[in-house]
């Protein structure tokens, strides 16, 4: 709270910009540290500008085409394509920020995931995102923001805005990604990425608020898997895992699909890319049904209930692959993240359970913790 | 720092989040939906077509330019646009008045035109008019000269031959008047003040 007198009188003067310019510093000044006056100034200019609908009247309707124009000419809008990687991405960032802004005081020190509190599980969001920032040149202004929920929020828009304005070109261009060794790669996998980081941290801090857990739309979900199955026969590699052959990768629920998955970078096929959808739609799946995303409240008791690593029947190993994994997309997501362990996932493996495990188990690194 | 009254318009949020991701489908909302009262007003201060068109343009071209600087947990979107209007219209009144002489006309504004097929726009206007007309009318007067006019309160003041003082006063008691009888009347951005640090 400021010390200085509040300059009561002036606050109806000011709602409408009608103070002289020493007048305006003074009470944006006092507001800043005086929520009270703040308020009032705040109730008497929407109750001001409420006299800007008695004078509303049609404009020509060829005004229309030409604001139009002219924003499109001062600022590109964005291409069909930048925006189904984008909108996800600010869907995500939206709904953080509004878990964020609803927080109180002493909710801002629950302990979240991997982090002491919220404070910091937001500094390190803002850290990742920095790398995407940092590499496409966005300024950054937001340093200076002492509040570490509207520096971050100042990083994502300005990093939002940045590749809507860049176009499909920008898309290829290549930055950092967050993870355990540096890596480069498109533009286009590093926004799958955010997306990703950016809901699992939301769901954590749901998770701390007892709130349930929201996932994203079940095709973002796919998205975020088939980015992380791109980089997994590396990482098994660099786990000193690798091996010569492939995994079937079954993901059931809303958006599943199925992946042969190399077990090394080094393997022939390409990896990661979906072989087909599966043989059982995606919604009428039994398993889609039962586990997906409407289960995954239940979390890791799940586990109690579907044995772990299970050998499913006594068949051998799918044609083409050594071992055969079938996990619920939602599920294997948060595997990924490490916010569910292989136990906890309920994968279910036939075939080949050491190399089913391997992979399982460096799935479960490719976090952004 | 200070919300808006009466909580976050989530579609204020969700039209903001767009625009700041390029999205042109999200200005043509904000244009179909604001433009009414933008355009009249700035026709209402200006007095001039060609001026409200382009300041109009100004307007919208600069939500769409830099979309962060809109804070919907501030303001409502409405209620941003019609500072910005404003702004620009009294910028440009400054203009001229330095090469004309400038009286100060104590006029009420005309009724809101061609709007009639936008009924959720008169439907508000109808009821933000009841609001207004039954002010006291002295304070009536001071608003309607520093909204309308761009007047500062010096100048409201020398336009109703009062003292400065007085006229701070009755901007300050006319604007919460007004802010009671909208918040009676329903108007949730008006409903009682809540803070957060």
């Amino acid at each position: 709270m400021t010390n200085d007198p509040h300059p009561e009188d002036l606050l109806g003067a000011y709602a409408v910009d009608a103070c002289a310019a020493t007048e305006v510093a003074t009470v944006a000044e006092h507001t800043a540290d005086c929520p009270q006056c703040a308020a009032e100034g705040t109730r008497l200019a929407e109750a001001a500008h409420w006299l800007g609908v008695l004078t509303a009247r049609r404009p020509p309707a060829a005004l229309r085409t030409r604001v139009l124009e002219a924003a499109r000419a001062a600022r590109p809008a964005r291409e069909p394509e930048v925006g189904r990687l984008l909108d996800p991405y600010a869907r995500q960032v939206a709904a953080f920020d509004r878990l964020l802004a609803g927080l109180e005081p002493g909710q801002w020190r629950l302990a979240t995931a991997k982090y002491d509190n919220v404070g910091e599980l937001v500094t390190h969001l803002t850290a990742s995102d920095g790398l995407v920032a940092d590499d496409l040149g966005v300024p950054a202004r937001s340093t200076s923001e002492p509040q570490v929920r509207r520096r971050w929020r100042a990083q994502a828009d300005a990093l939002l805005r940045e590749v809507a304005s860049g176009g499909p070109r920008l898309l290829e261009r290549q930055v950092r990604l967050v993870g355990k060794a540096p890596m480069r790669r498109p533009l286009r996998e590093a926004l799958v990425q955010r997306t990703f980081e950016t809901w699992i941290h939301a769901d954590d801090l749901r998770t701390s608020l007892r709130l349930p857990t929201e996932p994203p739309r079940p095709d973002q979900l796919a998205g975020i898997a088939g980015f992380a199955l791109a980089l997994l026969p590396g990482a098994i590699d660099a786990a000193g895992r690798g091996r010569a052959g492939q995994v079937r990768l079954v993901l059931t629920g809303p958006g599943g699909t199925e992946h042969l998955v190399e077990l090394s970078a080094l393997g022939p096929a390409a990896p990661g890319l979906p072989t087909h959808l599966p043989d059982h739609g995606p919604t009428e799946s039994p398993r889609g049904a039962k586990e997906g995303a409407a289960s995954e409240a239940s979390g890791p008791a799940l586990a109690e209930r579907v044995p772990v690593g299970r050998a499913v029947g006594d068949s051998g190993p799918p044609e083409g692959a050594v071992a055969e994994v079938v996990v619920p997309l939602v599920r294997f997501c948060r595997l990924l993240a490490g916010r569910v362990s292989v136990l906890e996932s309920g994968a279910e493996i036939r075939g080949d359970a050491g190399a089913a495990t391997d992979f399982l188990e460096v799935a479960a690194t490719l976090g952004c913790d | 720092m200070t919300e808006v009254l009466g909580g976050v318009d989530d579609n204020d949020v969700r039209l903001r989040d767009a625009l700041t991701g390029g999205c042109e489908e999200a200005l043509a909302e904000v244009y179909d939906t604001h433009s009414p009262t933008v355009f009249g007003l700035a026709l209402r201060l200006t007095g001039d077509r060609g001026a409200a068109e382009d300041i109009a343009q100004e307007v919208f071209v600069e939500l769409w330019m830099r979309p962060e600087r809109y804070d919907p947990r501030r303001t409502r979107l409405r209620s941003w646009l019609c500072m910005i209007t404003r702004r620009r219209a009294i910028d440009w009144l400054r203009r001229r008045r330095t090469q004309e002489h400038y009286a100060p006309v104590l006029a009420e504004p005309a009724a809101a035109a061609g709007i009639e097929d936008d009924v959720l726009t008169a439907s508000l206007a109808a009821q933000v008019r009841t609001a207004v007309d039954e002010l006291p009318s002295q304070h009536r007067q001071a608003i309607l000269l520093a909204y309308y006019q761009g007047l500062t309160y010096q100048q409201v003041a020398r336009a109703l031959n009062i003292p400065e003082g007085t006229a701070k006063s009755r901007l300050r008691s006319g604007l919460r008047r007004l802010a009671d009888a909208l918040a009676a009347a329903g108007f949730d951005d008006l409903a009682v003040a809540k803070h957060t640090d």
